[in-house]
């Protein structure tokens, strides 16, 4: 991998965000799964069916727009990173699948701290400085 | 001719080399670029389909108006215990039966032609081919408030006019329930065109929807046209998606381009690392002295671009050059 270093400030900072984004995905997509279970299986006619379909026309672009934050977010961290295009996918991919984007925010973190660790970091270099001032 | 390569030297520690879009552009061409592009390039027209599909049910929304289709008798769109589908509402129909005067309610507080107006619904009953007898609201038109309010200021169901008696052919548009938020009130009105409330009131069987009179005989104004809310909610939900589509697709290419940009720039960096590192351990070697000046043609790395210095233009090796360190 490249010696250009990483920012681990920026990088943490990032991350922490996409953790926030994260949690909201999953939970709003939970609820929009909940929401369209009652909408057609629950009560696919009647009543019933009128309300959770009204329900669903408001839900449905809010969740829209909490993905969209959560992509932005993720969009922020995967540059912090300077990931690879298929690791980008792959955030995305996680805000869809219900569940999986709690899953996901873990994986995320594993690899950012994985990362700071084995990568270059403006911080190593102040590390550095501090144990090994220049003469 | 040592002092010549000697003016030449700083220009060797500002690597001149080819220009930068030049360079990127090469990184994009790559094949696992042009690869990522392929997906990319596909991911967006897929986003472009769906915002294209987005962008007709919008379309459809505004053009397709059920007022204009020909009125049809009302047993053959609606069944007792079906909604109005959407796609009803609001279309002409026809329907037989006879007005049950003590099955009324008035909704007040409605604002038609700019003025406070009340309307009159009253049960229609209704006769389906295989004999089920049910009710059918039917909102017979609209009267001013000020022309149903008593001297007490009050409304006075007695000023409303009689609905015609016997059996009755009745035209107008077939219309979803409204929502019932409250319920009907004392003195015989509702806020709420419902069925809901009205089969609780007046009894079952009932339809689900109601007809709106268009033409009226009994000293009644016609109901006004309904704006479906759910048709006018349709076209803007629906231009929406289709530009977030839009935007979603345009993020595919522009993820790619960063890709490119972010492997240029760790390249780039690499490079300068190296040729840093190269001319610090030649000038160790050289005790100081200009490094291009000693350093062999051959000891340039070909993995520094080619143009990046005069000197050695003629001697460097060329190709070869596209991956950097790792």
């Amino acid at each position: 991998m490249s010696t250009r270093p990483l920012d681990e400030v920026q990088a943490r900072t990032s991350f922490a965000r996409f953790r926030v984004a994260s949690i909201v995905e999953g939970i709003a997509l939970l609820i929009l799964v909940v929401i369209m279970i009652l909408r057609y299986l629950v009560f696919p006619d009647g009543p019933g069916h009128e309300t959770w379909s009204t329900v669903s026309e408001r839900w449905s672009p809010i969740h829209g727009l909490i993905y969209m934050i959560y992509v932005v977010l993720g969009f922020d961290l995967w540059t912090k990173m300077r990931w690879k295009l298929p690791r980008m996918l792959l955030l995305m991919l996680f805000g869809v699948v219900p569940v999986l984007s709690f899953f996901g925010e873990r994986w995320t973190h594993g690899q950012v701290e994985r990362d700071l660790a084995s990568r270059p970091t403006l911080q190593d270099e102040e590390r550095g400085e501090r144990e090994h001032p220049h003469a | 001719m040592i002092s010549a390569r000697r003016d030449q030297g700083p220009a060797l520690l500002v690597p001149r080399r080819a220009p930068y879009d030049a360079v990127m552009l090469r990184v994009a061409l790559r094949p696992r670029f042009l690869g990522l592009l392929a997906l990319m390039i596909a991911a967006t027209l897929v986003c472009g389909l769906l915002a294209t599909w987005q962008w007709d049910r919008a379309h459809r929304a505004i053009t397709a108006d059920p007022a204009e289709k020909p009125p049809v008798a009302l047993g053959e769109v609606l069944a007792v215990d079906e909604p109005v589908t959407n796609e009803d509402a609001g279309r002409p129909v026809t329907a037989v039966g006879v007005f049950e005067p003590s099955e009324q309610v008035l909704v007040p507080g409605r604002r038609i032609e700019d003025r406070d107006a009340v309307i009159i619904v009253t049960a229609l009953h209704v006769t389906s081919a295989d004999g089920t007898a049910a009710r059918l609201p039917v909102a017979r038109g609209w009267m001013p408030a000020e022309e149903l309010t008593g001297a007490d200021g009050a409304l006075d169901a007695s000023r409303v006019p009689a609905p015609p008696p016997g059996e009755v052919e009745v035209a107008g548009r077939l219309e979803a329930s409204e929502q019932a938020q409250s319920g009907i009130a004392a003195d015989g009105t509702a806020a709420e065109i419902s069925t809901a409330l009205l089969v609780n009131a007046w009894g079952s069987p009932m339809y689900s929807g109601y007809v709106a009179q268009t033409e009226t005989s009994d000293g009644l104004e016609p109901m006004p046209a309904a704006e479906s809310d759910f048709s006018r909610g349709l076209n803007l939900q629906n231009l929406g998606y289709a530009a977030q589509w839009i935007v979603f697709g345009l993020f595919f290419l522009y993820l790619w381009w960063r890709s490119v940009r972010t492997r240029f720039l760790d390249e780039e960096a690499d490079r300068a690392d190296v040729l840093a590192a190269r001319l610090g351990a030649a000038e160790v070697h050289t005790g100081g002295s200009t490094p291009a000046a000693t350093a062999p043609a051959a000891a340039v790395p070909d993995d520094v671009t080619p143009g990046t210095t005069d000197t050695n233009d003629a001697s460097a090796p060329r190709g070869a050059e596209e991956d950097g360190p790792r």
